[in-house]
């Protein structure tokens, strides 16, 4: 073997499914936090109304996908556009705060952000250069979360879990579920279902594996 | 399923220290994809051994419920 030779390791059956069940984690990180850094674009809505068919029988998570399916299929770009706007920026504020600090402790930038920036650059993990939002909104921390998951390799089980139940848990499913009775919600209350139901399976999956 | 976009916009997708070497390989390895003649396969030294575990019956759980997220 030499220097400048790839290598690649063969993994057993369990390990690779494993592995595999977490980029899928990764992916719904990431579409949650496309979804909730800015409106959708039309390709991101037609690719959820091309979701095939669910077993809405097989629990909440299977209902989550229905209910995008069907929340995009009955929308259109434009009027998405209207309600994130309405929801996530209004006129002097919108309908929603999607900031962690705000959740916890009922104002912004507050100590949680400062626990969690600290988090951050020991993760070696930093904001966007030219993003405004703190590093607290719900899609900086989807983003956040999906980093950390397909760095397995470098941050252990229990970094995500750690991270999830000091920087998520308090606070994800009170946001998503806020999201769900918003007045301005139309195309965003079937977000907020798949998010509630998300993080619920989450917080279950991670107290399991660690 | 179309491509989408999803990578991450409010965080800075490549972390600082991030090996990305470690990154592509294991890239492709998760895809399966043709090893080149270059390449050299070696058996993961802390492979576990096959298991119907808490871990495994999880594994499947995962995989139903986010399976169709892979876009």
């Amino acid at each position: 073997m030499t220097a400048d030779q790839p290598v690649i390791s063969v993994k057993s059956e369990d390990k690779f499914l494993a592995d595999e069940a977490h980029l899928m984690r990764a992916s719904v990180y990431e579409l949650l936090g496309s979804l909730l850094a800015s409106e959708p674009e039309e390709q991101i809505l037609q690719t959820l109304r091309d979701i095939g068919d669910v077993d809405t029988g097989e629990g909440r998570m299977a209902m989550g996908w229905q209910l995008l399916k069907q929340g995009a299929s009955k929308t259109r770009a434009e009027l998405v556009r209207d309600e994130y706007f309405a929801l996530f920026i209004g006129v002097g504020r919108g309908e929603l705060v999607p900031f962690g600090s705000w959740y916890i402790t009922g104002f912004l930038m507050e100590k949680p952000l400062a626990a969690l920036r600290g988090d951050l650059q020991r993760l070696g993990i930093e904001r966007q250069q030219g993003v405004k939002e703190s590093e607290d909104h719900m899609a900086a921390l989807c983003d956040a979360m999906a980093i950390i998951i397909r760095s397995a390799d470098e941050i252990p089980l229990q970094e995500q879990q750690n991270f999830f139940n000091h920087h998520l848990a308090p606070w994800a499913q009170q946001f998503f579920s806020d999201m769900q009775n918003a007045r301005a919600a139309h195309f965003y209350r079937s977000v907020g279902f798949f998010g509630e139901s998300f993080f619920d399976f989450e917080q279950q999956l991670l107290r399991m594996q660690c | 399923m179309s491509d989408l976009n999803n990578k991450p916009r409010f965080i800075n997708a490549g972390r600082r220290g991030f090996m990305q070497g470690a990154a592509v390989a294991g890239g492709v390895a998760a895809s399966g994809v043709a090893q080149s003649a270059e390449t050299i396969i070696e058996p993961a030294q802390d492979a576990p051994a096959p298991s119907k575990s808490k871990g495994y019956q999880l594994t499947d759980h995962v995989r139903k419920y986010y399976q169709r997220a892979r876009f």
